[in-house]
Parts: C-alpha cells; structure tokens; sequence
C-alpha cells in the first residue's frame, strides 16, 4: 500500500532540502528521495580515501542566505562556518598578489603592483556592495513573467526600474555595465594590474562556458560581494567537517521538523493524470503518493527523463531541449602529506589558509577559455585551490592534507583534433597530470606530496551527482537564462506545466552556488497553490 | 551669423543638414576631406576606376530618412542587387542567397535540406522581431532621470510593436537579444556555411566573436534597418558617395553651404557653451549651436577644450569601447574574378561574396584580435560592385572591395601583410585574382582613425553591445536629447542612438531632437 504524503521533494541537494524543511515547518508531510546513499547533492564530505574527508564537489560556502541560516537555526543543527581569509595568487615572474581581509595587508600587496590600483580597490569595494545592495532584494524575490504583458506582472519589473532609477548616477553606470559588459573590461575601467585584474575576473566564469573577455561575465564578479553585505559571516568560508556538513545541518533542521529523508531511493518517474501530479515511481517500483512534487533535479532529468514530453506543451519540450548546460568545470581532490611550497612565497603561511589561486594573468585565462570553446581541457587551466585542512583539522589525519583544486576549463563535449567527439574516460587522468603540472609550475614539491588523487571530470560529475553535462549551476548562468527566463520562459516562478509540480534547484531564479534561495523560494510557492 | 555649423560632411551630417534646412535654419556643414561622404564616399584611383573606399553598401538607407528627404522623387537611382550573397565552404560547396525565400532554400537545400526548410520561418520569425527594434531606433532614447510623457509616449509605441508579437514570440526576443548570435544561429541551422554568413552579419565592424554574448542583439540591430538576415547590399549607380554627393546637392540647393578641406581643430565655447569652431587654418566661425556629425571620442577628447567638460564625463568618454577591426581592401583587376566553384555562372557576382565557412572560423578570426594580433585566415566579405555598375571600370575591367575581419588597430600590423594574407584566403576560391590586380588599396583601422577619425578605427563609432545602445549611446543619461554638458553643442554621428551602419537615421533623429531645442532657445 503506498504511502500518501503531503508533498514529495525529489533529490536531497542542499535546494531540496531547504524546501522539505520549510515544508515540514509548515506542517506538512513531507518526503525526500535521494538516489545516492547520502544526502547533500553536490555539497557532500566523503571519505574517498580512508582518513580524508574531500568536500568532493562543491568546497566554499559563500551565498548561503542569511535568513535560512537563521530560520532553519542552520547553527544548532550544527552548522559552523570557518572563514576562509584571502585569495594568494603566485606569478611566473617569481612574484605573487596576496589579497585578504585584512585591509592594511591588501592595500600593501596591492600597493606594491600599482599605488594607484591599492586606492581603486577601495573605492572598487564599495561600489560593488552598492550594487550588491540593488541586486539583492532581487535573488529574494519570484521571477514575474513580463512576457504575459500583464500589469500585475510588470509591476515587479517597473519598480526594479525605479531603484535603477534611484540609484546615484556613477552607481547606474555600474549596474548597467556589469549586465552587459565582460569581466576584464569593467574591471579595466577600475584597475591597471594585469595579474590583479585576472585573479578578480576568475570569480567572473566559474561554472560557466564564458571566458574573462565575455561580456556577460561581469556581473557575476557582484556574487562575491554580496556574502559581505549580510555581514552574517565573511563572503568566502567553508563548512567545519566538509561542505557535506552543510547539506547535513539543513537534513537534521528538516528531520527535526518531522520530515522523512530517505536515501538509495532513485526516483524513475514523475507520475502524472490529467495534466496534474499525483507522485512519484521509484527505480524499484514503488509508489510514492502526494499531490505536490518538487524537483530539486535539473529540468533535463526532470521533464525528458522523469515526466516525459508526451505530458508537456510542445512549446516547453521545446525550451527545455535549448536549455544550455554546457559543463565547463572538473574538479581534483588531492590527499597530502605535506603541504604544496610556492616558489613565489616560500614556505608554509597564512597565505595556504584563504584561496590559491592560478589566474597569473588576463591572457592565461582568456585562452585557457580559448581551448575549451574548440573542444579541449585546458593546456593550462584556471585552478582554484582550498586547503581546508589548514583550516579545519578535522578533515585529515594528523599532519596530512586535503587539497581541493577546482579547474576550468574542462568542456563536457571533450573533441579530438579533428573534431571527432572524444571520450572523458580515456582523457581522465591527462586532465589530472594538466592540473597537477600547472600547479607544479608554482609549487614543484607537490608531485612529492601526493598520497591519492581523485579527478572529476563533467562526465563523472553528470554521474556521480545527476547534474547535467556536469553543469555546477544545474544550467549557464547566462542572462538569457536567468530570472524570468529560468528554467524556461513564463516558468520562472517555480510551477511547470504540470499541477502540482514545481522546480525548486539551481535551475530555477537565483540559480546556483549553495545559496538555497531556490528551494526557499520553490516551498512558498508551493505552499501559495 | 550661421545657426547651425556641422562638423563633419558624412552621410548623417548630410541628412542633419537637409533636415535643419528644410526648418528654416542657416547651416554649414563642414567636411575635413576634399569631398563629403564619410564613409560613403567613391574615389577615383589613379587609373580611373571608381571605387566605394570604404563602405561598397549602403545600410540601406532608412525608410524615416527617404521619406523626411523625398530621396524617393530625388532622382536617386539605388542599386538593391539580387542575389544578395554567396558563402563559399571549404570543399567546392557554395550557398548563394537571394531576395527570393525559396531561391534561397533551394540553394541551401545543396547542403542540407533541413536549413533549407528552416529558412523561410527563420527570416520571417527575425523580421518580426527586428520590427520591434525598428520602432526604437525610429524615436530619440528615453530619458534616463526624468522620463517626460512624451518618452512614455513613445515607449508605448514600442509596447504595442511588442505586443503584437505575443508573449511566445516576445519570450523569444527576451532570449535573443543577451544571447550569443552563435547560440541563436544554431537553434535554426546545423550547416556551418548558412550558421556562419548569419552570425558574420552580427559581428560585422566588431570587437566580438560570435560566441560572444550579446551578439544576438547586434544581429538583431542589422535587421531593423536591412530585412536581409545577411544583408542585402543596396547601394547606388556610382557607388555610395554618388548618394551622398546627391545629399549634398540636395542640401545645396535648400540654402546649406558645404565647405570641403575644412577641418575643425576646436569648439569654440563661452560661459559653458559652444559659439562657434576654430579649423585648423586658424578661421574662426561663429553660430548659434555646434552639431558634431563625427564620432564622439574623437569631438569630446580632441575637438572640446577638457576644462569644458566635468571630469567624470570625460572619463566616460575614454571608456566609450571603440576597438576597431574592420580592414578594408580595393583592388583594380584588369578582368571579371574567377571563382572555379560558381562554373562561370557570372550571376553570384552580382551580390556580394563571403569567405566565412564556419562560426569557429568566425571565432578563431576573433581569437587572434584579442592578443593584439591579426588572424592568419580573416574572414572577408567581398563586393565586386562594377558587376551591377559597369561605369565604374572601364570595359573589361572590374573593381573589387574587400571587408577583412579581425584586424585590430595596431600601427604595427603592416598593409602588406594584411592584403598577403587576404590574397592567400582568397587563392584556394579564386586562383587567378592576384595576377589580376592592377591597383590596390589596403586601409587598416589605423587608416581609419587618422584619416577618418573614427576612434580605435571602428566604423560604428564604437561598440553597439547592449551597453553602448540605445539609452546608453554614447553614454547613459545624454542620448535622449542629442546634447552634450555643453549647451549649443549637439551629436548626431553614429556614436549617437540608433548608431552607425549607413542608415542615416541617427542623423534624422538628432535633427529632429535639436531643432526643436533650437526653436526653444531662440524663444527664450
């Protein structure tokens, strides 16, 4: 006899979760199906190698809504947050730029690159927490659908326009161009130093298939500063205990609030009578009844695999199949036994507690874009590095590492040199040695340090953790798909053409990073219809 | 003493002037070269052909421009040729497009039968959406600070074009206009030759591959003006400057004096603003109100004493994005071209040619601009315009004009190099053409700045990515009114809203904005 539920939460990612959880709060009874035997998505701790925890995929908390922190009381279902201070990025020339939070420290490394560029970075600052300020109410709020041309949904849209409106004019100017314009050219407009303005940009492509030079990039470079305005904690941190811990605190708040979570429970469809939900059949045939169903899943495994076109307007078939995911990022865990020692800044410091990061220089990264637009993984990628056992003990035994490298560019369509299409697994561990190499430019010693080695690439990442093309953000964070046009236009607003179904993972307004805000948003208006 | 000088005889300045005429106002319109036309101009080279120098087309021309001037009882005989383009591959295949939708498939049906049937709905659905853009381009930007009803107005003008779209077809322009036009491409075509001579149009003149985004919005921009997704190379008999030299006659005889050889070194300003210009021979004239027709970085950093502007809008203007990347090439060939591909059907070469075989290939030409450097295969696109034109040569012979893409403003990048490897692009599709040529001319972006005086060499007067258009052309808060921090001192160049592409509507627009304010000022 199966079960009937009040709502049913398709995948246990930190979005599903935070939507069980509002849920459950809300008195209903809910159910989560995780396929995996553990819940957390992409923000999971496993122990891969005995005795190292890797935060396998996604490694910095940054994002994370204050207001979920608070109302879910993330903290006493044991979530702790560990800031993770400052970006080290060493240089071919022997030379290094090492930004933290500490503002004299920045303002002299910076200084000693260009005077000039130490007092922009100021002034830089505050002008992003201004458009931070603008752009935030926005990742709060449910996307209207202007394409309806119905007053009642411009509204939204004409009162965004009045802020815009309000705003002091250099502030308009800024919005306006982070929009639209590419990273290194707004950044060109504040800074002279190359290697400053290529390590900043970074933040502008992570899990996109855009490079520094693409316009559209910009506004991504806002996402960093937004974590700052909340003051809640710094803009960059990482979970004690792995990111896992995370997706475990929101669990533990959901389960409090009596919703069930079960694991190794792959959902095979979405069942649908008369263009509404009724549940759910898993991979082993059972029935799991409700008549609300939300889908923390990306659209493409939703619709084409687990509901099916046949039960969907040709229209929206037609928009999830142009939906772009386009995986551009791989991902290397690394156990150590001793820590990676910089030829720019010798010797172990603070400077292997925040970021490493390898952008040295605008050209570096634009054609390690240049590669993956024809097909290959970077020659010499962008990497981002995190030591969280510097940080975090807790995650490898006693005097050995973890280290988390995050690279671009890895495209998931990987093609030989004549264009043919070419299989990931042969390439797997090249891509390894392209990572380990361009570490090794900066840091020789750590070839010598390397106990185990683990490589993601986008077509582990799609099996592993279900995500599409191994898209991160569960879909291109490109302006023609955000907002109101994500996942699909006139669908923003977390329902589907389906009753009772709704979207509720980054594939819906705010998109990805582990923010939640999705699954929030997604559980209100569930609970609305 | 002259109401109105114009700085700059192009082809907006001339459409400002005959504009400004018609409502009674006293202009001069003065032109750096010995002949108007900007960019539309057609000179004759030392053996006596005549050769479009820089533009081989025209936008075409708008319908708001032809129908304020009358250009259609003026006598104008326009050239609207058919087929308007052939894409060449790199295995003997060939796509040509011609005005006719089902001509067109038929020729793409060559290389795949299903951009063959997609054709038709995709020129319609962009048409369509272009409308929409149209509309825009056809009104003066809203203001920014305090939109007046009348920019209300004129929105709601807009809103309708949209509305009648529908919201399906509307959604779709949402996602169009921030997309990359190599994305937008591949929604409707899998053959690279018809993806690329599409996306070629979208980054025609800019610094911008076709995988970059925002790109589909510059595609978008061409169809307002030109209904041909791959543009349809109107021109004129006697080529683009036989239109402006008609503007000037046109002017001429409304009462505008034109001086040639007249190029302005200053604006001459008192108490915040403009009295007149200084040219270079020192003459000092006075008017009323200063109207540049010439690109705007080029007016406010070069043209205008700095202490004039507030800092932050001089700024602004050196961060206007002008990174030229257009080559331009004309040769004289002592016969008509031979492309082995076309069988000798002589047809094709009546429309313009394209050496574009893919969007990577788009893209790599991109990829070689944004290290500083020119790309070992440009893309071209070529027009041999005394095939419709035959006066142009004498008999026999023939003119040919190449646009090659991307080379960047660098002094550094040699003439000869750039037309060696234009030649080696072209060997492989036409033989015989280098030992053809009898003259030839290379013109380079930096050709273009110094001799043009377009900034960074770019033949839009700077970028028209989204954050350069419409409200933001040239700069966020002064595109409505055409004005300038210095009173009296007004833009109608392409720098300005709709921007550039031979149009003449940004100089129609700014004509019509600025006499008004000039009707006000004589008022008070």
């Amino acid at each position: 006899m199966p079960q009937q539920y009040d709502a049913i939460v398709i995948g246990a990612g930190h979005n599903g979760l935070t939507a069980a959880a509002y849920l459950a709060r809300a008195g209903r009874k809910v159910v989560v199906l995780e396929r995996r035997h553990l819940v957390g998505g992409a923000a999971v701790t496993e122990e891969v190698y005995p005795g190292f925890k890797y935060s396998v995929c996604s490694y910095v908390v940054s994002l994370l809504r204050p207001e979920i922190i608070r109302e879910l009381e993330l903290a006493k279902h044991g979530l702790e947050i560990l800031p993770l201070d400052g970006t080290f990025t060493p240089m071919p020339s022997g030379d290094y730029l090492w930004r933290t939070n500490d503002h004299a420290q920045t303002f002299r490394d910076i200084a000693r690159h260009s005077r000039v560029d130490a007092e922009a970075y100021d002034e830089y600052g505050r002008a992003m927490v201004e458009m931070g300020r603008f752009a935030k109410p926005i990742l709060g709020m449910t996307p209207p659908d202007p394409f309806s041309l119905k007053l009642r949904e411009l509204k939204p849209l004409l009162d965004i326009l009045n802020r815009f409106r309000a705003l002091p004019d250099a502030d308009r100017y800024n919005q306006l161009q982070l929009l639209t314009m590419s990273a290194t050219d707004f950044l060109d407009q504040w800074f002279e130093t190359d290697v400053l303005k290529a390590t900043m940009a970074a933040s502008g492509i992570i899990g996109t298939f855009l490079g520094v030079q693409s316009p559209g990039t910009a506004y991504v470079l806002l996402h960093h500063y937004m974590g700052e305005i909340d003051g809640a904690f710094r803009s960059w941190g990482i979970a004690r205990g792995g990111t896992g811990m995370v997706s475990e605190s929101i669990a533990s708040a959901a389960r409090a609030a009596g919703a069930e979570i079960r694991t190794e429970s792959p959902v095979s469809k979405i069942m649908v009578a008369n263009g509404r939900t009724t549940g759910v059949v898993l991979e082993n045939g059972d029935y799991v009844l409700a008549n609300t169903v939300l889908s923390s899943v990306d659209p493409r495994l939703t619709f084409q695999k687990m509901v099916g076109d046949e039960h969907l307007p040709t229209e929206f078939v037609e928009d999830i199949r142009r939906y772009k995911f386009r995986g551009s990022s791989g991902k290397v865990n690394i156990a150590l036994d001793g820590l990676p020692d910089f030829t720019a800044k010798p010797g172990v410091g603070p400077h292997l507690r925040g970021a490493v990061s390898i952008s040295p220089s605008v050209e570096y990264m634009e054609r390690a874009y240049d590669d993956a637009k024809y097909g290959k993984y970077s020659k010499n990628p962008y990497i981002d590095i995190v030591i969280p056992s510097l940080t975090d003990p807790s995650v490898a035994p006693a005097g050995k590492h973890v280290m988390s490298c995050f690279v671009q560019y890895a495209p998931y369509d990987l093609r030989n040199d004549d264009g043919t299409p070419a299989n990931w697994d042969d390439h797997r561990e090249a891509f390894g040695d392209a990572v380990i190499n361009a570490i090794a430019e900066h840091a020789p010693n750590i070839r010598e340090h390397i106990l185990h080695r683990q490589v993601l690439t986008p077509l582990d990442i799609e099996r592993t953790f279900g995500l599409s093309e191994g898209n991160i953000f569960q879909g291109e964070l490109t302006l023609e798909q955000l907002f109101f046009l994500r996942p699909a236009p006139g669908w923003a607003d977390y329902r589907t053409p389906i009753k009772g179904l709704f979207m509720c993972g980054s594939a819906t307004h705010p998109g990805g990073g582990i923010m939640s805000a999705p699954g929030r948003n997604a559980a209100f208006r569930a609970m609305k219809s | 003493m002259t109401d109105v000088i114009i700085i700059g005889g192009g082809l907006n300045g001339l459409v400002a002037a005959n504009v400004l005429a018609k409502k009674k106002f006293s202009v001069l319109v003065l032109e750096r070269h010995d002949q108007v036309g900007g960019a539309a101009v057609t000179q004759t080279t030392a053996g006596g052909l005549k050769s479009p120098t820089l533009s081989h087309a025209l936008g075409p021309i708008s319908a708001d421009v032809m129908r304020a001037l009358r250009l259609d009882r003026a006598g104008i005989e326009f050239i609207t040729p058919d087929p308007v383009l052939t894409t060449f591959g790199t295995s003997g295949e060939a796509v040509t497009f011609h005005r006719d939708h089902v001509l067109t498939a038929a020729s793409i049906g060559r290389v795949s039968s299903a951009d063959a049937a997609a054709w038709q709905s995709f020129v319609h659905t962009m048409q369509r959406l272009a409308l929409v853009i149209t509309e825009l381009n056809r009104h003066q930007a809203p203001s920014v600070d305090t939109p007046a009803s009348a920019d209300l107005w004129r929105l709601l003008k807009v809103g309708r074009r949209a509305r009648a779209l529908g919201s399906r077809e509307l959604a779709r322009l949402g996602r169009y206009v921030p997309m990359a036009v190599a994305d937008l491409v591949a929604e409707w075509f899998q053959s690279d030759l018809v993806q690329a001579a599409v996306a070629s149009r979208a980054v025609f003149g800019h610094h911008l591959g076709p995988w970059s985004a925002g790109s589909g919005a510059l595609l978008l921009q061409r169809m307002a003006e030109d209904p041909m997704p791959v543009g349809g190379g109107v021109t004129t008999r006697g080529g683009p400057g036989a239109f402006t030299a008609a503007l000037a006659g046109m002017a001429t005889a409304a009462g505008v004096t034109i001086r040639t050889d007249a190029r302005v070194a200053q604006v001459l300003t008192r108490g915040q603003s403009a009295v007149g210009v200084a040219l270079e021979s020192g003459e000092e004239i006075s008017a009323h109100a200063v109207i540049s027709a010439i690109d705007p970085k080029q007016l406010f950093l070069s043209l205008v004493d700095p202490g004039e502007l507030p800092p932050t809008f001089r700024q602004r203007v050196q961060q206007i994005r002008a990174r030229g990347v257009t080559a331009k090439i004309n040769l004289s060939l002592s016969g008509e071209p031979v492309f082995p591909v076309l069988l000798g059907d002589a047809v094709p070469l009546r429309g313009r040619l394209l050496i574009a075989p893919s969007v990577d290939y788009l893209e790599r030409a991109h990829d070689a601009a944004k290290y500083g450097g020119m790309s070992e295969s440009p893309w071209l696109e070529l027009s041999l315009p005394s095939a419709n034109d035959p006066d142009l040569a004498h008999a026999g012979q023939h003119v040919l004009s190449i646009y090659a893409h991307h080379v960047p403003c660098d002094p550094a990048i040699g003439r000869d190099d750039v037309l060696a490897r234009v030649l080696r692009v072209l060997a492989p599709h036409a033989p015989t053409l280098e030992s053809q040529i009898v003259e030839q001319e290379v013109l380079t972006p930096v050709d273009l700045e110094e001799r043009w005086g377009y900034s960074g060499g770019h033949i839009f007067h700077g970028e028209q990515t989204l954050d350069q258009w419409w409200a933001s052309r040239p700069l966020l808060g002064w595109a409505d009114r055409y004005a300038s921090p210095i009173a009296g001192l007004f833009l109608a160049s392409a720098g300005s809203h709709p921007g550039g592409g031979l149009t003449g509507q940004a100089g129609l627009n700014a004509a019509r904005v600025i006499s008004a304010a000039l009707h006000r000022r004589r008022r008070s």
